[in-house]
């Protein structure tokens, strides 16, 4: 293994470092009902306002992992330019590949149809392991979501591995 | 539609309770469609094979978090309109092909009362025809008490 690559240390550089984020988009029904049908999720609550109305909910709410992927590319290596990225990985020979490892996540509010999510992302660890076919760098993201009225909804941490 | 249960309480539930569980047969139709709605459409490899084998993949790799999704619903079938979903820690282990047949599963592991709430948490895992666990975690959901005034409240 090559000791302390120096891809590892520019990214430790960065952590911490916070980037913020609005979506451009406020979430509809149709949003939440076109992502319900594509994992295969037919539960009144993403479908059926009538429904979802009677129930605790009191109205139509996204699934659970609706977060996983909202600005995902937001987050990665979160506020750096496609320049910076560049010169983390300049010396290697080809572009690394990106793994997704896991995901970790709380939901504290539902996201329902009218919001405008705004997510604060930071890199909050990096750290290397020696893989079967070669150096593996681990970086972990965490982004917190939050609606238009500041009420937070959500955190997620992604975990991401670097095949060097 | 109409299969998820209106209230499901705490009581009701024992450790090592098995959920039912989901099949899903993985399509590249659905790929797209996942990353159309993510609005994940730079990710050509997840849902274009001609991008995925040019990375050296033999097809279109799924996403891990289409997956999760598949055991968040589970986990959601199964608790009803009155649970509360709360938390999920996913390990994406192995990758995911269009015509991978998936088996989601779901088993209650661990159940616990804390300020008038009843947790339960849940082991899940999908399983591929060959028998490959490529993703599983844990989640954490919330079911009102019987016992408790305020039981049904959820989702504030």
């Amino acid at each position: 293994m090559v000791e302390g690559s120096p891809v590892l240390s520019r990214l430790q550089e960065l952590i911490a470092q916070e980037s913020e984020y609005t979506d451009e988009f406020e979430v509809e029904k149709g949003m939440i009902k076109r992502f319900a049908l594509a994992i295969g999720d037919t539960n009144p609550l993403y479908h059926d306002e009538e429904f979802a109305k009677v129930t605790a909910y009191g109205g139509m709410v996204a699934p659970p992992t609706f977060f996983f992927e909202w600005n995902h590319h937001r987050h990665w290596l979160p506020g750096l330019s496609s320049k910076q990225r560049q010169s983390i990985f300049a010396d290697l020979q080809r572009e690394p590949r990106l793994l997704r490892a896991g995901n970790e996540f709380e939901i504290i509010r539902p996201v329902r149809p009218g919001d405008i999510i705004k997510s604060k992302s930071r890199l909050t660890n990096v750290y290397e392991k020696e893989g079967k076919s070669g150096q593996l760098i681990f970086v972990v993201c965490q982004a917190d979501y939050f609606n238009q009225r500041g009420e937070a909804l959500a955190t997620n941490k992604d975990v991401l591995v670097i095949l060097l | 539609m109409g299969r998820v249960a209106l209230h499901r309480y705490f009581e009701d539930v024992e450790v090592g309770y098995e959920l039912p569980s989901l099949a899903k047969e993985v399509t590249l139709e659905q790929q797209a469609m996942y990353a159309a709605a993510t609005w994940d459409i730079k990710g050509t490899l997840h849902y274009d094979s001609g991008s995925a084998q040019k990375l050296g993949l033999p097809a279109a790799l799924a996403e891990g978090p289409m997956v999760a999704a598949f055991l968040a619903q589970v986990v959601t079938d199964w608790m009803g309109a009155s649970g509360t979903f709360r938390k999920m820690n996913v390990s994406y282990r192995g990758m995911v092909f269009p015509g991978d047949r998936l088996v989601c599963k779901g088993k209650v592991a661990r159940i616990y009362r804390d300020t008038g709430q009843g947790f339960i948490q849940c082991q899940v895992s999908a399983e591929n025809q060959r028998g490959d666990k490529v993703v599983y975690g844990t989640a954490l959901v919330t079911l009102p008490c019987r016992d408790e005034p305020d039981g049904r409240r959820t989702g504030s």
